[in-house]
């Protein structure tokens, strides 16, 4: 049989299998609940840690006694604040200047460079502007400030976490990492808009056509990798569509290509999705019971096709899937920010988020308000029982004592720790939950915490006690340093062991008494502050930092 | 890829713990013990599983060269006839990269001293051609298409946790199960915890493992929080107490070949010097992944070079320089493995140079000769049948048949904890043979009294009873010495349970009555006298 007939005659026959698939609307019954008052410190941190990461004590201050609807306002913003074309919406632009100009700048193919030694040279800016990124977006979230603008940081992490794009430098793939850095200020920007919106821009988006093949994919033989993942990891997840919905979906996704080198041809400019009409199928296509017509060849420009058929395959997606689509989308918005564990998961606070996501038409500001404003958000079971990914431990812990490693060192360890941003280990992304702590990757958190605590000098240590308000009274301090720092402070023995057995310890030195406290910080006594840095490594080396 | 480096910073911060007073000295809550004592089968047997993630090609392994269909479905990357690389003169063609620059021809070499089966045509009904899902069905062992089914624990996982009863109050003091990636796998997770640790740098274990131990005890509660905490703090300690015998093992053990530099093979040089060290652990997992070979899948102009036979050639280096290494020390014959791989590629190619996710597949099971039937397995695909442009599996092909092979003749599984295990019953697809010294019998008595004839001498007519401890393979044959009898009187699967079988010979003579059990032979002299 030849093989455009055994495509098109599956395609036909799995396009009438396909009604048996059953897309019912499902009733969402629940709603959330919303939740009045104002935070305490312990609903302040749950929050706070959840849409963002662990909060420096400015941050905790500032949102304790707020009220819960305000702050919530205030943490989302309106997603109007930072565009990602506006440069010098970056932090300090002065150190990014370098960034920002192989931002804008393309290099050579290196696929299509000479010598051998060239190639490896290419190959080397590529991966060294990998790893910028990388840090770029690191340094971002350390950085951001929660007093004075909105949580961007762990939003845009979240669907990084979904639209998972894997650019490796041992595959001679030659990714430019340009383009990732254009996809995450999209989904930056897109982070509180429509989930539709952002399904649209992801399938047009310069590193997913690279990443998932459809740079290559032609009418000829269009390449299926891009339309099966949109289906089965961004949408509906599996079990909703036919393999001939992958078929027709994967035709109608023919003809669009990136620019990723300056050699590439660029009708759109550098690093710009631009269409190849003489690449796109243009005979009719049917896709979950809607039919796309064929296209003469005035029709088959770029921003037709675009309206008329790759906005329309996500309408379509959209309007048959709506309920599979939310319950996805709702799943996923639970286990990140509320709890990851699959098994125990709560099946009507997955229901109530579908319903938010179909009430909101997909916007996800309306959907994130809701749920970071409820009672069920708020149930004390879930305090402290997420896993900090690596991401979030570096980040969370470098904020808490405003303290950090070499990038290079980070960067070492995070790999180590099994994470490198846009990297993760296939489409799927990194499967969080339990799978970061293994008996290779706890050791390294254990290193890893133990270096940043040895970078602790004696002032550091002092301003870092001062911060804490009413720090002068010891048992307010010590109170505060283990809500602070602990996900729930649950080990009572600990508390005592930390602040009689080791800061309080007078046996050795009867000065270390509570009495003195206030004057042995204020003067810088070396050992206080010696005992204090033990007191948060006994806490920060024990099994619960892991968790948040 | 970049060697792992870690970072020099296990010291103990600012003034020491002295503080020993005030921790309590409760009860020592996780407790390691000699893994034999806690329900594990007490032998030395070791099992490999390779995962070629992304979905192998199994079209292009295994290369079906003398079926024209083949070459007009895959224009653009079919590997000819004259590249692919005969074993003998069998119609068993192998994809070059699996042999060329390779020690001992690499895998022909396996086949060649019988240390190498390949099943074909493995897979299951109903493919699932998404990765994930389908990556989950083949490390739980369970087929469900079901979405709504969530697949949370691995057939391994699930295996070991039923022999471990007081975990993880009662924890081995050998790691049972190591996966040589960072993070865990589905196959090893189990809903009491998980059943293996992660290890990628034995050399270095113990420096790294310096200062984790937990302080103070597991929490007594079941809340979220509690649960979470205390899974966290059952994997330091593992952590801390594995370091010692993992560098010790790992220390003492060594080498005898060099191995080649590929990912993979690096895993197997440290898990030889770790078996050669005396770690008592009983499964190596090690993963290879980018199989997905979605776009460019190889050099037009070179069967050697693209991404497929890189990955083709890093394994077959590994597990060959592994066998050879294993037996150059003695430990082969305690050896036995297989590849696993989501799903395979479709029968044509793509317009890519690649191809997309396909059905059926084939598996490596490697291992000492005296333990493995060696050659071809399964089901040769047939590219003229195919179902929605794919091969088409055949519930014969099960691919937990193998599993269940590893199982019975590896892990120490009765029949009905297999089918347990799987749902449903899962019978052995044969290709491993039971290792002799660490079998235990199939029937009451054993060799020496398990068949029982009556009467002995008799006058032609009589019984053979025995009774069988767990289900197997049962065939009971009664043959004479001249060799010109030859009564097969059972060839079926039996469950436990006493079994009598009446037989009738018609003329005088010694004969014997085997019954191969399993491949495990139990026989008994017979005199008719007429």
């Amino acid at each position: 049989m030849e093989r455009r007939e055994l495509i098109s005659s599956n395609s036909i026959r799995e396009f009438f299998n396909e009604i048996f698939i059953d897309h019912k609307n499902v009733e969402f019954t629940s709603s959330l609940s919303p939740k009045s008052g104002t935070l305490d410190r312990r609903n302040a941190l749950h929050l706070l840690r959840r849409i963002s990461f662990q909060p420096t004590i400015k941050e905790l201050e500032y949102f304790d006694g707020m009220e819960i609807t305000e702050a919530v306002n205030l943490l989302l913003g309106d997603g109007n604040d930072d565009l990602p074309e506006n440069a010098s919406r970056l932090p300090n632009p002065d150190d990014y200047s370098e960034t920002k100009s192989w931002y804008q700048n393309a290099i050579q193919s290196p696929s299509s460079a000479g010598a051998l030694e060239l190639k490896f040279e290419l190959e080397g800016i590529l991966k060294s502007r990998f790893r910028k990124t990388q840090d770029w977006i690191i340094r971002l979230a350390k950085e951001e400030d929660l007093t004075e603008n909105p949580a961007r940081e762990k939003l845009t992490y979240f669907l990084n976490s979904i639209w998972n794009i894997e650019f490796t430098y041992d595959t001679r793939s030659f990714n430019p990492p340009n383009l990732l850095l254009k996809n995450n200020n999209t989904l930056r920007k897109l982070r509180l808009g429509s989930y539709k919106d952002i399904a649209k821009e992801m399938t047009l988006d310069g590193a997913f056509l690279l990443y998932q093949s459809l740079q290559l994919s032609n009418k000829e033989a269009p390449n299926e990798n891009f339309a099966r993942e949109l289906l089965e990891l961004f949408t509906m997840g599996i079990g909703n569509y036919t393999e001939g919905n992958i078929k027709e979906a994967s035709r109608i996704l023919t003809g669009w290509r990136t620019a990723p080198f300056f050699n590439s041809k660029k009708p759109n400019g550098e690093f710009s999705t631009w269409f190849d009409p003489g690449a796109h199928d243009k005979t009719s296509k049917q896709f979950m019971g809607s039919i796309f017509s064929g296209i003469n060849e005035s029709e088959n420009n770029e921003f037709k096709v675009r309206d008329n058929e790759v906005y329309k395959l996500i309408d379509v997606i959209f309007d048959v899937g709506r309920d599979a689509i939310a319950k996805f989308i709702a799943t996923k918005i639970v286990k990140f920010f509320v709890y990851a564990n699959e098994k125990d998961i709560d099946s009507n606070l997955v229901n109530s988020t579908s319903q938010s996501l179909i009430d909101n038409d997909f916007n996800l500001r309306s959907v994130y308000f809701e749920l970071f404003t409820s009672e069920e958000f708020f149930d004390s079971k879930y305090y402290g029982v997420q896993y900090k990914s690596p991401f979030e431990l570096i980040v969370g812990t470098s904020r808490s004592f405003d303290l950090s490693l070499e990038t290079t060192e980070e960067r070492n360890t995070m790999y180590n720790m099994e994470q490198v941003l846009y990297d993760p280990p296939d489409v799927s992304g990194w499967e969080q939950y339990r799978t970061w702590i293994s008996t290779t990757t706890y050791p390294y958190r254990n290193s890893y915490l133990w270096g940043l605590v040895n970078k602790f000098d004696n002032q550091s240590i002092q301003q870092f006690i001062k911060d804490v308000p009413q720090w002068e009274n010891p048992d307010l301090f010590f109170r505060y340093l283990f809500d602070y720092l602990t996900p729930i402070n649950f080990i009572d023995e600990r508390e005592t062991y930390v602040v009689d057995g080791i800061v309080f310890n007078n046996t050795s030195n009867s000065n270390m008494t509570k009495a003195n406290w206030q004057n042995l910080v204020d003067s810088s006594d070396p050992e206080i502050l010696d005992r204090v840095k033990s007191a948060i490594s006994v806490i920060i080396v024990s099994p619960d930092f892991q968790l948040t | 890829m970049e060697r792992r480096k870690f970072l020099k910073n296990t010291a103990i911060a600012g003034s020491a713990l002295m503080a020993a007073p005030y921790i309590s000295k409760g009860k020592e809550l996780i407790k390691f013990a000699p893994n034999g004592k806690l329900g594990l089968p007490d032998d030395d047997n070791i099992m490999i599983i390779v995962e070629l993630f992304g979905g192998n090609d199994g079209l292009n392994t295994v290369i079906p060269v003398n079926d024209s269909e083949y070459y007009n479905l895959r224009p653009n990357i079919a590997i000819r006839g004259e590249d692919a690389i005969q074993w003998g003169d069998s119609n068993l063609y192998l994809h070059p990269a699996l042999v060329s620059n390779i020690d001992n021809n690499g895998m022909i070499g396996m086949l060649d001293s019988g240390q190498l089966s390949i099943v074909e045509g493995v897979g299951y009904q109903n493919p699932n051609l998404s990765h994930f899902r389908s990556r989950d069905i083949w490390h739980s062992g369970i087929i469900s298409n079901d979405p709504n089914e969530k697949l949370l624990e691995g057939w391994i996982g699930r295996y070991l946790s039923s022999k471990l009863d007081n975990f993880p109050f009662e924890i081995p003091e050998h790691p049972i199960a190591i996966s040589t990636t960072g993070t865990m796998p589905l196959l090893m997770k189990s809903n009491i915890g998980h059943m293996g640790i992660t290890l990628q740098n034995p050399s270095q274990q113990s420096l790294l493992s310096q200062n984790i131990k937990p302080i103070f005890p597991l929490a007594q509660g079941n809340s979220f929080f509690e649960q979470e905490y205390n899974f966290v703090h059952v994997i330091a300690s593992q952590a801390a107490e594995y370091s010692k015998v993992i560098s010790e093992a790992y220390d003492k053990g060594t080498n005898a070949i060099e191995y080649s530099n590929g990912r993979i093979a690096q895993s197997f040089s440290e898990i030889s010097k770790l078996i050669s060290g005396g770690l008592k652990t009983k499964i190596f997992y090690l993963g290879l992944s980018s199989f997905d070979s979605h776009v460019q899948q190889r050099n037009p102009d070179d069967p050697l070079d693209g991404q497929h036979p890189d990955l083709l050639n890093v394994l077959s280096s590994g597990i060959s320089e592994f066998m050879r290494d294993m037996s150059a020390q003695g430990h082969a014959e305690r050896i036995v493995g297989l590849t696993i791989s989501e799903f395979g590629r479709r029968a044509y190619d793509n317009g890519s140079r690649g191809s997309d996710h396909g059905a059926g597949s084939m598996m490596f099971v490697f291992g000492h000769n005296d333990n493995l039937r060696g050659g071809r397995f399964g089901n040769p695909p047939n590219l003229s049948d195919l179902e929605n442009s794919n091969l088409r599996s055949r519930p014969e092909e099960d691919f937990r048949r193998v599993y269940a092979d590893f199982l019975a003749y590896w892990l120490g599984a009765t029949q009905d904890e297999i089918d347990n295990l799987f749902g449903e019953a899962v019978d052995p697809i044969d290709v491993l043979i039971p290792r002799q010294a660490s079998v235990k019998e199939y029937i009451v008595g054993g060799k020496e009294d398990g068949l029982k004839i009556s009467p002995n001498p008799c006058n032609g007519t009589g019984v053979i009873e025995f009774t069988l401890i767990q289900r197997s393979k049962v065939e009971l044959i009664i043959y004479s010495l001249d060799g010109k009898t030859n009564l097969k009187l059972i060839n079926d699967r039996l469950n436990p349970g006493k079994y009598t079988s009446n037989f009738i010979l018609n003329k005088s003579g010694q004969f014997t009555a085997t019954a191969i059990i399993n491949g495990r032979r139990y026989s008994k002299n017979l005199i008719v006298l007429k």
